[in-house]
């Protein structure tokens, strides 16, 4: 397997096959002596911005916490939750259980649900 | 659990340089396998040649590609060979010249129908 | 029956083929060149068929839209900007339409045109936002079929059909060849708008099509982008008939009713009224599912027209806020007829910058199995590309410099 073809923004889908954002980053852990183990995967903002500019990251991060416990830290998933079905990664865990979609579950609250027809 | 990381999207891009300070190249992909049950990271694939492979394998196939100097460039660093102590500067403990190279070979049967 | 769904083709290439920057800059290339500029929409068709093709069979091979896959392959910084080079033309793209529906309101209403502006934005906000992806295909798919008035009227003008056919052959027979190429390159812009091939891709996920779609993916790109291109000929030839012998130059909107005025009297300007702003919408909706489609994709987020907007918020959210964004252009009273020739020029200098993720796509076998390109494919899609990008080095300092 092929961490950076293969991995890294693969679509993730969760334990109920809903789109559940990309793969923005990968955890490797350091084992003296040992080769590097595949982790966790991260799925975040957070982390999607650090790719581009680490400080744009943390200046996310310090709002992100202050929409509630747990936040502002990127969302790890260990990678033993992983199967991967050809080019699309499916997780063990419903998305909902997750900061995952946090920011769409705010949406739907706050705004999406106050306008007519929303359910069609 | 704590333990010490490095982050494969950060990593990507990184320059490596050997135990002499030369330039190996961009660090272009990292090879997984299942070692003890675990997924390891086996090899890591530095070069031009390295980032045609992992973008568009394809392209191997095409005949004036091996004239461009850039794509004949690429190394398969064995994780033995590669120091991540720190990670935002991750090494080379070998010299160049002991290290692997990558061929650009076809790595796909011929093209399908379209 | 697969082959009904042949509305998602023609709502593709209504929405890339006939909108009103198209028929606009149609109607001037016919009045100024004749049928001379027949070609350049012949090869127009022949790509944007050949691009709507593979995109679909990336849908159906891999079950991802295209954009969802290239992001994935090239990764996040070549995904990006993708992503934001199609936004921006999109975008400008969008806001002529809005300014279309205004337009087509204007001349129904006579009323404000800032006004109708807003009573655009709030018919395509209700219509995205209530109507599933099904109906929406439907209603402006089979709805488009009502311009082939155009192709009716021109029939009824008798037109030389000998010249005509001269027009299928590639020739310049005329002094001002910097205004040709700059018509040239406005009409392979024309043909080949990416969110075309964005929102056909897509739709041919939200229509769940997998391997066994192939071949009616290939009836279905070639039906539809035929059949826009047929009417995007019926429009110029049209134009040649009535507006080129009397040296008559097109450049507004107003000028349109009188290509349907001459052959149906009265009722002609109701005809053009009606396929206006069926094209317009159609377009409009096309447009602005496909900038937030490739939203959505590129970020990962769930997303569907055919899913009730509190399923995909963020997804409903985006082309919501995309159509508010892009009437600002209009209601600051920006030209829309300008955006379009503004947009449709950039997306003909863009198309070798998407050409190459999507090449490196349409040949990876991970996605598309034994279903890849052939020579052929590649070979056409780099010509046009080459092509579209060669003739706006010439055009767009022309565009510049108000030639």
């Amino acid at each position: 397997m092929r961490l950076v073809a293969e991995v890294l923004d693969a679509q993730l889908r969760d334990s109920k096959n809903r789109r559940s954002g990309r793969v923005d980053g990968i955890v490797l852990e350091l084992r003296d002596g040992k080769p590097p183990r595949l982790a966790y995967i991260e799925v975040s903002p957070i982390t999607l911005l650090s790719r581009f500019s680490r400080r744009l990251a943390r200046w996310y991060a310090r709002h992100d916490r202050r929409l509630g416990e747990g936040r502002g830290v990127a969302t790890r998933i260990p990678w033993t939750r992983i199967t991967r079905n050809g080019e699309t990664l499916t997780m063990d865990i419903d998305a909902e259980s997750t900061p995952i979609n946090a920011l769409e579950d705010w949406l739907r609250r706050v705004i999406v649900e106050r306008i007519p027809g929303n359910k069609r | 659990m704590k333990f010490a990381e490095a982050h494969v999207e950060h990593l990507l891009g990184a320059k490596l340089h050997d135990s002499d300070g030369r330039v190996v190249g961009r660090l272009e992909e990292l090879r997984v396998e299942i070692v003890d049950g675990d997924h390891v990271v086996t090899e890591f694939h530095v070069g031009g040649a390295a980032m045609i492979e992992r973008i568009a394998a394809f392209m191997t196939q095409l005949p004036f590609l091996r004239h461009i100097p850039f794509t004949r460039r690429g190394y398969r660093v064995s994780w033995v060979d590669v120091d991540l102590t720190d990670p935002s500067h991750p090494r080379v403990t070998r010299p160049r010249a002991a290290l692997t190279r990558m061929s650009l070979e076809a790595s796909e049967g011929a093209a399908g129908d379209s | 029956m697969k082959i009904f769904q042949i509305a998602l083709g023609i709502l593709a290439a209504i929405g890339g083929f006939v909108d009103i920057g198209d028929l606009v800059f149609n109607v001037a290339a016919g009045a100024t060149f004749g049928y001379q500029l027949l070609w350049v929409v012949v090869v127009g068709v022949v790509g944007i068929t050949v691009y709507s093709e593979m995109c679909g069979r990336v849908a159906a091979v891999s079950e991802k839209a295209v954009f969802d896959a290239v992001r994935e392959r090239v990764g996040f910084g070549a995904g990006l900007t993708t992503l934001v080079a199609a936004q921006i033309v999109n975008l400008m793209t969008l806001a002529a339409e809005i300014g279309g529906m205004a337009i087509c309101l204007r001349l129904l209403s006579g009323l404000p045109y800032r006004w109708l502006i807003l009573l655009a934005i709030v018919a395509i906000t209700l219509v995205v936002w209530v109507v599933s992806f099904d109906w929406i295909e439907r209603i402006f798919g089979y709805g488009g079929l009502c311009l082939l008035v155009f192709a009716v009227a021109a029939v009824k003008l008798h037109p030389d059909w000998g010249d005509v056919a001269r027009g299928f052959v590639p020739h310049v027979d005329t002094s001002d060849t910097l205004l040709y190429a700059y018509f040239a390159v406005g009409l392979l812009g024309a043909a080949m708008t990416p969110y075309e091939v964005y929102f056909y891709s897509s739709g041919a996920i939200e229509e769940k099509w997998d391997e066994s779609y192939i071949m009616t993916n290939r009836a279905i790109a070639a039906t539809g982008m035929g059949l826009g291109g047929f009417l995007s000929l019926s429009v110029l030839v049209l134009a040649a008939i009535v507006f080129h012998p009397r040296g008559v130059s097109v450049d507004h909107y107003q000028q349109l009713p009188e290509l349907l005025t001459t052959v149906f009297g009265r009722p002609g300007f109701w005809l053009v009224i009606a396929s206006l702003g069926i094209a317009c919408m159609g377009a409009t909706l096309e447009i602005a599912l496909s900038l937030a489609y490739m939203v959505a994709q590129g970020f990962g987020w769930n997303w569907g027209e055919n899913l009730p907007p509190r399923e995909d918020a963020r997804f409903a959210l985006t082309y919501t806020v995309l159509i508010i964004a892009a009437s600002v252009f209009v209601v600051v009273g920006v030209d829309p007829l300008k955006l379009t020739e503004i947009s449709m020029s950039l997306t003909a200098a863009a198309l070798p910058i998407g050409t190459f993720p999507f090449l490196i796509l349409m040949n990876d076998r991970a996605y598309l199995g034994s279903h890849t390109n052939g020579h052929f494919s590649n070979a056409v899609v780099l010509f046009i590309s080459a092509l579209a990008a060669v003739l706006a080095v010439v055009a767009i300092p022309l565009e510049l410099i108000g030639g």
